[in-house]
This record gives structure tokens, C-alpha cells and sequence, in this order.
């Protein structure tokens, strides 16, 4: 699917294979001595391998001058070289005969093939780290949940000292009445718990190690024969990509959900925090104006 | 391959087209004209118009504008990723300066040939392409809703710092409060017990009254 990134029009014209040609399909073909796809063994540079020296360094087929795996080990390094370097070194693509295309196509789907299963690694690796996020971000809302609920224990606590110190004025002192400027009410109950139970969903999962398995490798391919043309490696790959692009659309389908259940749970975190806010200034006007008593008291 | 999904398109430097290409005849390279004499020459942005069943997208970038004319059955997504092609072609080619001093349609025989291979590869691919415009529109998703959690999150730690100063404010006068307390607690106490030695000296008092009142003197023998 994405194995050539460039397209037909970066391929000048007299590269192109003719597809009226006897052969129906130019990727099949191995015989060289067509001229409409091969160039001159002058017109190569030194680096680059001669195509007479082996029928195809793709296929598993022998290097003809020798049996040795280091001479097939270096000429296949050297294409890889070339690819890299997309046949600088030899004269630019235009320069190249179909074989070494063929070559090039699949370098390039296997290539593509290898950068979106790194996007999925990526991916999963974000999943992962979002889920703990999530939980975190659970945990921390409780936090604060219970926070405010022990400002709601000072509250009780500090309304009976209030009562206390009301009484310890004396037989003819005037009453002590605390002032509140407002009611101490406590969190907030939203009924939306849907981030809740996901979290716990998604603890579910990480305890069970379901999100931790990626689901790139889920699917298994057959692997290729040995003798299978550039064309269907080319396909294989493809497939493979769409494979990865889908699984990639999943996990990002998960991850806008676990952004957005990240995004109410913090909305929801600061609407707490701001009662929490009014509730702490209540509590410390209170503390202060019975500090102000207690003076009052000592000073007598 | 007979592609009839794009209609026209061109690039052109400001309002000057530099090269064009189509296969059809009508009345699409007036109206696109037309158009393009509307753009906002200033802003890097996309635009996209509707007329007669026919979108004309236009990609506006450092001074170029790019444009394709397609059938409304094709979706604005794969006329933008035509563009964007065409661009980093037409900047490859001609980013050296060619471009900027080139006269108008003078790079037609050069750069026409090379969008009719973009039109034929885009409509070629199209499903490929929406596949990763999909994907990369969920990555872009994602991304704006992280953004924005990460501004919300910036609001929580500014909200849980002044939450932290309020609540150390409110240790430090509860820790008054406690003093105060025991302060008070230990006042009461002895103010308390001065209470109970005075009542008790009074009593001691009263009894030695009442005793010498009715002993007449400390001599009690009789």
C-alpha cells in the first residue's frame, strides 16, 4: 500500500516498462536481455552489483561467481547501501533495470511496513501510559474527595469549640456568637461515574496483562515461499500495513476515549477544587475568629 | 488510466498561474481565476468552494497558491493531499528560484505533465490515502484533546497550589488554635482551682467560726 512513497511522476518516462510487451507481467520477468529494461554495464559504477553476476539477490537464489555467504551477505548489504541511499552512488533510480527495482519496492514496503509497526509500538506505549495516567488521576480525585470531606470533620469539630468558647465567657460578659459567612457542604456527588468504572475496567485489564500485548502481532500471515516474486512480497507487505494501520486506528479510537475520560475527570477535579477553595476560606475565617476569641479569653 | 474525478488544476505565484493542467473543457479556469483574484495572499491556510457540483480547493503557502478543481463526489480530504503532493513537488523542482521568476504559464509543458501523474496516482491510491488521512485525523484528534486536558491539567496544579497555601494558612492558625486551647485550658484549670481553695478556705473559715462561737474560745473541755 505504501511501499513506494513517491509517486509515477517521480519516475522519468523511458524507465517505464511497457505493458504492451509480450511479457503481462514486468515484475516476472528475469530475462535481461530485453534492452527496454536494462542499461549497459558501462554506464554502472563500481559499487553498484552487476546483475550479470547473479539472477536475483531477492529471490534466495545463488550468487553464480560463488557459493560463499559472505560474497551474497555483502552484495545484499550493498543493495541495501544503494537503497538507503536510493542509488546515488549508481546514477539515480532512472539508471536502474527492473530487477533492481523490484528490489527497491520491496526494500521500500518492508521499510514502511517496519515505521507502522513502530507507530503501533508507539502507540501501545502511549496506551499504556495513559491507562496508568487515568488511574492516577483516579486516585488523585479521591484524594481530594477525601480532603474535602475532612474539611467537613473540621467543620463539626470546629463548630463544637465555637459552642465551647461561646460558654467560657463569663456570668456577665455579652455572648460570643461565631459568624459564618456560609454553609460548609462538603464534595460535590456528581452521577456521572463512567470514569470511575472504566478506570477500575482498565485496572481489570493492566492486572490481567491484557493491555500490555500488542495487537500488531495479533494476526499471523503465512510467510512467503522463497521463490515468491517482488509483486507479492510487495502485496504481503501491504497488507501487513493495513493490518497496522487499523490496529493503529483501534488503539487511537482507545486513546481519544481515555483523553476525553482524562479531560472530565480533571474538569471535574477543579469544579471540586474550587469548592474545596471556598470551603478551606470558610474554614480558616472560622479558625481565625476563634483564635481572636481565645485571645479575648486569655487577655481577661 | 482515465481519471475523471479532478477536473483542473494549477499553481500559481500571487494571482499569476504558472502552470495549469486539464483534460476537459469548460468554464472551471475562469471561475477558479476568479477565485484565486479573492484569496487572502497573506495567510498560510486552505480554502474551499462549491459550485455546480464542483469543489475548488485552493492550498495558500509562502506566496503560491495551489488548486484543483474536483468533482464533489470526491471527498476534500484526497484534493488536499493532492495539494500537499503538488506542493512538495513543485517546491522540490523549483525551490531554488526558478519558480519565483517564472512568467505566467511558462512552466505549463514542464510541471503539467507532473500533476496529471499526481491526479492519476491520487484517484489510483484513493482508498490508501484515506486510510492514513483517517488515521493521522485521530492522531490530530487525540492531540487537540491532550492539549486541552494539558491546559486543564495546568489550571488543576495552579488550583492545587493555592489550594496548598490556604490549607498551610489554615495549619498555622490551627496550630494557634490548639496553643490558644491549651492555653485557655490551663487557665480555666487554675482560675478553677483558685475557685475550689477559695470555697474550701471560706468553709475551713466558717467551721473555725461556728467551733469558737460554741466553745467560747478554743477551750472545749466542758
Amino acid at each position: 500500500m505504501f511501499g513506494l512513497r513517491k509517486s509515477p511522476a517521480n519516475l522519468p518516462k523511458h524507465n517505464s516498462v511497457d505493458l504492451k510487451s509480450s511479457k503481462p507481467n514486468p515484475f516476472d520477468s528475469d530475462d535481461e536481455s530485453d534492452n527496454k529494461h536494462t542499461l549497459n554495464p558501462s554506464k554502472r559504477t563500481t559499487s553498484e552489483p552487476s546483475l550479470a553476476d547473479m539472477t536475483n539477490p531477492f529471490g534466495g537464489e545463488r550468487v553464480q561467481k560463488g557459493d560463499s555467504s559472505s560474497s551474497k551477505q555483502s552484495l545484499f548489504s550493498n543493495s541495501k547501501y544503494q537503497y538507503k541511499n536510493n542509488f546515488r552512488d549508481s546514477g539515480g533510480i532512472e539508471n536502474q533495470s527492473v530487477q533492481e527495482l523490484e528490489g527497491y519496492a520491496v526494500y521500500k514496503a518492508e521499510e514502511t511496513t517496519k515505521s507502522v509497526q513502530g507507530c503501533l509500538k508507539v502507540a501501545e506505549d502511549i496506551r499504556s501510559d495513559a491507562t496508568r495516567t487515568l488511574v492516577m488521576l483516579h486516585d488523585q480525585g479521591e484524594q481530594i474527595t477525601r480532603t474535602h470531606h475532612k474539611a467537613v470533620e473540621i467543620d463539626h469539630d470546629l463548630s463544637r469549640g465555637e459552642k465551647l468558647l461561646g460558654s467560657l465567657g463569663g456570668m456577665f460578659s455579652k455572648t460570643w456568637k461565631p459568624k459564618k459567612t456560609r454553609p460548609i457542604n462538603g464534595p460535590v456527588v456528581t452521577r456521572d461515574d463512567s470514569p470511575t468504572r472504566r478506570v477500575n475496567h482498565l485496572e481489570k485489564r493492566e492486572k490481567l496483562g491484557l493491555n500490555s500485548a500488542p495487537r500488531g502481532q495479533s494476526r499471523t500471515r503465512e510467510p512467503l515461499p522463497e521463490s515468491a516474486d517482488a509483486y507479492q512480497r510487495v502485496e504481503m507487505e501491504k497488507a501487513k500495513q493495513d493490518d497496522g494501520l487499523s490496529d493503529l486506528s483501534d488503539i487511537l479510537g482507545e486513546l481519544k476515549n481515555m483523553a476525553v475520560d482524562m479531560g472530565s475527570e480533571i474538569e471535574k477535579q477543579n469544579k471540586g477544587l474550587d469548592h474545596l477553595h471556598d470551603d478551606v476560606d470558610e474554614l480558616n475565617f472560622r479558625v481565625q475568629q476563634s483564635n481572636q476569641r481565645g485571645r479575648r479569653l486569655l487577655g481577661k | 488510466m482515465g481519471q475523471e474525478s479532478f477536473i483542473y488544476s494549477f499553481v500559481a505565484r500571487g494571482t499569476m498561474i504558472l502552470a495549469e493542467y486539464t483534460e476537459f473543457t469548460g468554464n472551471f479556469p475562469s471561475i477558479a481565476a476568479q477565485c484565486l483574484q479573492k484569496l487572502p495572499s497573506s495567510s498560510n491556510s486552505k480554502f474551499t468552494y462549491n459550485c455546480d457540483h464542483h469543489t475548488f480547493n485552493f492550498l495558500v503557502e509562502d506566496g503560491y497558491a495551489y488548486c484543483v478543481v474536483a468533482k464533489d463526489s470526491l471527498s476534500k480530504q484526497i484534493s488536499i493531499a493532492f495539494l500537499e503532493r503538488v506542493k512538495a513537488d513543485f517546491k522540490k523542482r523549483y525551490g531554488g528560484g526558478k519558480a519565483s521568476t517564472a512568467i505566467a504559464k511558462s512552466l505549463n509543458k514542464e510541471f503539467g505533465p507532473v500533476m496529471k501523474e499526481h491526479m492519476n496516482y491520487i484517484v489510483d491510491h484513493a482508498e490508501e490515502i484515506e486510510k492514513l488521512i483517517k488515521v493521522k485525523a485521530q492522531v490530530s484528534e487525540v492531540k487537540s484533546i491532550m492539549l486541552e486536558n494539558i491546559d486543564k491539567a495546568i489550571d488543576r496544579g495552579e488550583n492545587l497550589t493555592v489550594l496548598t497555601d490556604k490549607t498551610e494558612n489554615l495549619r498555622s492558625q490551627a496550630q494557634e488554635y490548639k496553643k490558644q486551647g491549651t492555653q485557655v485550658r490551663r487557665k480555666l484549670w487554675y482560675q478553677n482551682m483558685k475557685i475550689k481553695l477559695v470555697v474550701l478556705g471560706i468553709l475551713l473559715l466558717l467551721v473555725l467560726i461556728i467551733w469558737i462561737s460554741v466553745c467560747h474560745g478554743f477551750n472545749c473541755t466542758d
